[in-house]
């Protein structure tokens, strides 16, 4: 074939593939059903083997853009977002099922949330996760939480006061630094490693004033067992999990309140965690020391103590220690006696290190695990206390003699 | 497109060969061939008489005959109103007419005495044939026959109303010269003559146009251009068979290496200051008689980017205006297109309030967003083209209704939406960041395909579109020099005028693209290390 005719076949050709296009990828943007959050639960809560029901909230454009005809509209009078349930045996077919039944496409890449309920986290999460890997549409950033006492529809029906759409409000939360957070991704990698995944939790509350509706709270976190949920862990353990989490880094509002001796209290606040787990392997097996370096500010001292001084400051900083050390003990107690749950990721550091000798406990590694001591050092500074030094209270006393 | 251009030439060859296909001549019996090498009769009547015959019809042609030192019958003829007749009064036909040339001289001084002696004329010729006379009569020149000679003298004193020098409105700078070329050549060789003092500037004269018989001049420095490029030129005009030339656009179409690209090779403008900064890179223009516009190549895609203000402010402003209009060049080409690929297939690229708005902006509007883009687009060309047009009074009330029209009601009405006049408006703004019009018009004019394109495709179809444009942008010429250059092929010190404006000490060399022969610009006197005391940090200029 000559150049000539092969340039012309070419122009041809491109030419007609333009009237052989039917746009079958293009979807406009208006066809779209943009979903914000989506929920899983069983549909008979006692029943392990009951069909899964499958929520998911979709934004309402038109309501929360305000755009030229309506101009912003008052919040909480139209709703900003429907709410569409399914059924089917599996998460994905529940899916399905809404969107036979939706005029709109779905449009998962902006699911930020997905809430699932106690009863199916308790049997298991691995479909819901498979459906998730598996779809190239959805996105794998979307946080996942565990509904606490509630069902996930009614937490995802609720009008949160301060925000538009309520999963805006939940991934504000999980954005403070006040939780703990995992994605769908963290989650997976968690669970195909050696060690087990945790979610937050997420409640509902009734605001203060009451008649503003309710609102979330994020707290206690989810305890897996691979992918089926085991248990929570509530107050002093859970605020010992922070201590370990490599994202507590970013906990920087996380103020606690210590009793010291001597009476009254000090509130410090955290400004610098290093963490550091060691795994060592003796003759009696695997070994960890579990080292904490906290740097922390002062920011109240009810206390007779004057953080001016150094010999008071060692004072405050040993309370602090010894509280962040039982909060870690608790933890560690709960994991190990209770849920024999590992998510910490003591089986992924040691596997990291010990690759030979791992394969050797590999198969009774729960037992290894509930039995394994493990040291923990708490160093806390505080290094900021203020240049008042000393309680206010104690100041205006001194200067009134 | 190099396929195109040997098309070109062979259809050339083709008319050349082909006597028929000539354009007719109506250049008048007297260049017939009888008369066309016959010299002056010596009786002036017969002179008369056959020009009366040529000029017949021709009301403006005047015959005033008189008798020379009151003696020998003469004559002469001249197109009424492009001549100076206060000068002809008083420099022509006073000395001729009164005595005391004749006491002088004596009555009966011969036409040669006259040229010498008599008229005060600067710019006297003397004619030997016929036919030529005609030619210099209608070239704006007084034609003075004597009875008994044989040649006749042709006197300029030609004048007709000009336009003064003004600034060029469509060139408007902040800072610069604000002469502009006028619709004389004359005037505009002029204006860069008295900018550039070296006899090494040629002003090479030639008439294209068989009718219009329009002055062309080529315009270069002798010692800073290529040789080639000039002889290149040369040929491309003599190959010119058209019987007029009104404006530059016709040469420019005429002598264009890709005349199928939607990119302008030549560039035009009105300013001297322009086009004497090029001559001075090694570039030639073409000034053409009956318009301010002239031409400059060879040119590249950045000189196209850039405003003769680039050179006039700081470096450091120039440069970050530089940058400001390669950005807005391209939201021009793809703005909209990228709107339409990403509302139609990538939606998961926008942020998700972004999506909202979006989404709810675009939920009552009738068309899908291709079809939306493509009318909003052409109403916002037409609004331009219509305000373009119009008289500044009438001007104001297009924009009124533009912006009522597009703006608000459509999007009220339901029938666009708010992010697409949105795209539209910056768009629109982006293509008039642009300093020339003609490569603006281009990439308006390929906003269109890439937009269908990214309709139809998403962003594979504008990847598409980017690329076909990088291969025929990388594949244009202008006279021999590539279009892309100095990114294309690279050359590492010229780029200190494209991507970025660099000092004018740091410029010591001129475009390596156009001129080859002389390189150095300037030396490194006035550079900071030597200008600044206690700057001494770069070692002493080799130079």
């Amino acid at each position: 074939m000559t150049w000539r005719s092969f340039q012309t076949g070419f122009v041809g050709m491109v030419i007609l593939s333009f009237f052989c296009t039917g746009c079958w990828d293009a979807t406009e943007i208006n066809e779209l059903g943009i979903v914000v959050a989506s929920g899983a639960d069983l549909v008979k809560p006692s029943d392990p083997h009951s069909n899964i029901k499958a929520y998911v909230q979709v934004a309402l454009p038109s309501q929360l853009a305000g755009g030229a005809t309506g101009g912003p509209s008052p919040s909480g009078s139209q709703k900003t977002f429907v709410l569409e349930e399914g059924e089917g045996p599996t998460a994905a077919s529940a899916l399905t099922s809404i969107q036979q039944r939706m005029s709109r496409r779905f449009f998962l890449r902006d699911r930020r949330v997905i809430i699932v309920g106690e009863a199916y986290a308790k049997r298991g999460l691995s479909d819901l996760l498979d459906e998730m890997i598996r779809n190239p549409d959805a996105r794998l950033r979307s946080y996942i939480l565990v509904a606490h006492g509630v069902t996930p529809n009614k937490l995802l029906k609720l009008a949160y006061p301060l925000t538009r759409l309520p999963a805006d409000a939940i991934v504000e939360l999980e954005q403070s630094h006040q939780a703990i957070t995992i994605n769908v991704v963290q989650f997976v990698k968690v669970l195909t490693g050696k060690s087990d995944p945790y979610a937050m939790g997420i409640r509902m509350l009734n605001t203060s004033s009451g008649k503003q509706g309710r609102i979330f709270e994020l707290n206690d976190v989810a305890v897996f067992k691979k992918d089926k949920m085991v248990g929570w862990l509530r107050g002093e353990a859970s605020r010992g999990f922070f201590w370990l989490q490599p994202q507590s880094m970013q906990l920087r509002r996380n103020s606690m309140a210590v009793p010291v001796p001597g009476g009254g209290w000090v509130t410090s606040q955290l400004v610098i965690l290093n963490h550091v787990i060691l795994p060592s392997w003796g003759k009696a097996g695997p070994r960890f020391s579990v080292n904490v370096e906290i740097s922390d500010d002062i920011l109240e001292n009810m206390s007779r103590l004057k953080l001016d001084q150094s010999h008071d400051v060692k004072i405050a900083e040993h309370a602090i220690e010894q509280s962040i050390l039982n909060q870690i003990v608790a933890l560690l107690t709960t994991l190990k006696q209770t849920y024999h749950a590992d998510i910490v990721g003591f089986g992924d550091l040691l596997f990291a290190r010990y690759p030979k000798q791992w394969r050797t406990i590999e198969s009774h590694w729960d037992q290894v695990y509930s039995r394994m001591p493990i040291q923990i050092n708490v160093k806390v500074h505080i290094v900021r206390s203020g240049l008042i030094g000393d309680s206010v209270l104690n100041k205006s006393t001194s200067q009134g003699r | 497109m190099g396929k195109g251009a040997s098309e070109q030439t062979d259809a050339k060859d083709a008319s050349s060969s082909k006597g028929d296909a000539r354009p007719h001549t109506s250049e008048g019996f007297l260049h017939s061939e009888k008369y066309r090498e016959h010299p002056i009769f010596k009786d002036i009547d017969i002179n008369e008489k056959l020009l009366r015959k040529q000029f017949e019809k021709c009301s403006d042609v005047v015959f005033r005959p008189f008798a020379l030192l009151g003696a020998r019958k003469a004559l002469i003829v001249y197109v009424d109103g492009l001549v100076d007749s206060k000068e002809l009064e008083a420099n022509i036909l006073k000395p001729l007419t009164t005595a005391q040339g004749a006491t002088a001289y004596g009555r009966d001084a011969t036409l040669s005495t006259v040229e010498k002696y008599i008229l005060p004329i600067a710019n006297i010729e003397p004619i030997q044939t016929l036919s030529r006379t005609v030619t210099i009569i209608l070239r704006w020149q007084v034609m003075l026959f004597v009875d008994g000679e044989e040649k006749a003298l042709a006197l300029s004193v030609s004048k007709w109303p000009q336009r003064s020098v003004t600034e060029p409105e469509t060139e408007a700078v902040i800072r610069g010269p604000r002469e502009g070329f006028t619709e004389n050549v004359r005037t505009s060789t002029a204006l860069i003559r008295r900018r550039i003092h070296t006899p090494e500037l040629k002003t090479e004269s030639m008439q294209i146009g068989r009718l219009t018989q329009t002055q062309v001049v080529l315009c270069y420095i002798q010692g800073l251009i290529d040789d080639k490029v000039v002889e290149e030129v040369k040929t491309r005009l003599k190959r010119i068979e058209i019987d007029s030339v009104l404006e530059s656009g016709y040469i420019e179409e005429l002598i264009e290496d890709t005349p199928w690209s939607p990119f302008p090779q030549i560039q035009n403008t009105e300013k001297p200051d322009v086009v004497t900064a090029l001559l001075l890179e090694g570039r030639f223009a073409l000034l053409i008689d009956g318009t301010p516009f002239a031409l400059v190549a060879p040119i590249n895609l950045w000189g196209a980017l850039a405003s003769p203000e680039d050179y006039y402010e700081r470096y450091l402003i120039s440069t970050m205006i530089r940058w400001l209009r390669y950005t807005f060049g391209l939201i021009a080409l793809f703005l909209p297109a990228l709107y339409v690929a990403i509302t139609t297939f990538h939606q998961e690229f926008l942020p998700f309030s972004l999506l909202l708005s979006v989404a709810a902006a675009r939920e009552n509007t009738p068309y899908p967003a291709v079809v939306e883009a493509l009318i909003m687009e052409f109403t916002f060309e037409a609004i331009r083209e219509a305000g373009v047009r119009m008289p500044k009074a009438i001007g104001s009330a297009i924009s009124i209704v533009g912006a009522l029209v597009i703006g608000q009601a459509a999007v009220q009405a339901g029938i666009v939406s708010a992010p697409m006049v949105i795209i539209v408006a910056i768009t629109g703004i982006a293509s008039f960041t642009i300093p020339r019009f003609n490569f603006a018009i281009a990439l308006r004019m390929l906003r269109f395909p890439i937009i269908i394109l990214a309709g139809l495709f998403g962003i594979f179809g504008i990847l598409f579109a980017t690329i076909c444009i990088v291969l025929h942008i990388c594949s244009l010429r202008s006279f021999g020099m590539p279009y892309t250059s100095p990114i294309t092929p690279l050359s590492i010190p010229n780029l200190k005028d494209t991507l970025f404006r660099a000092p004018w000490w740091a410029m010591r060399q001129r475009p390596y693209q156009s001129s080859k022969a002389n390189l150095t610009r300037q030396s490194t006197a006035a550079s900071p290390t030597h200008r600044i005391p206690g700057f001494k940090k770069q070692k002493e200029g080799s130079e």
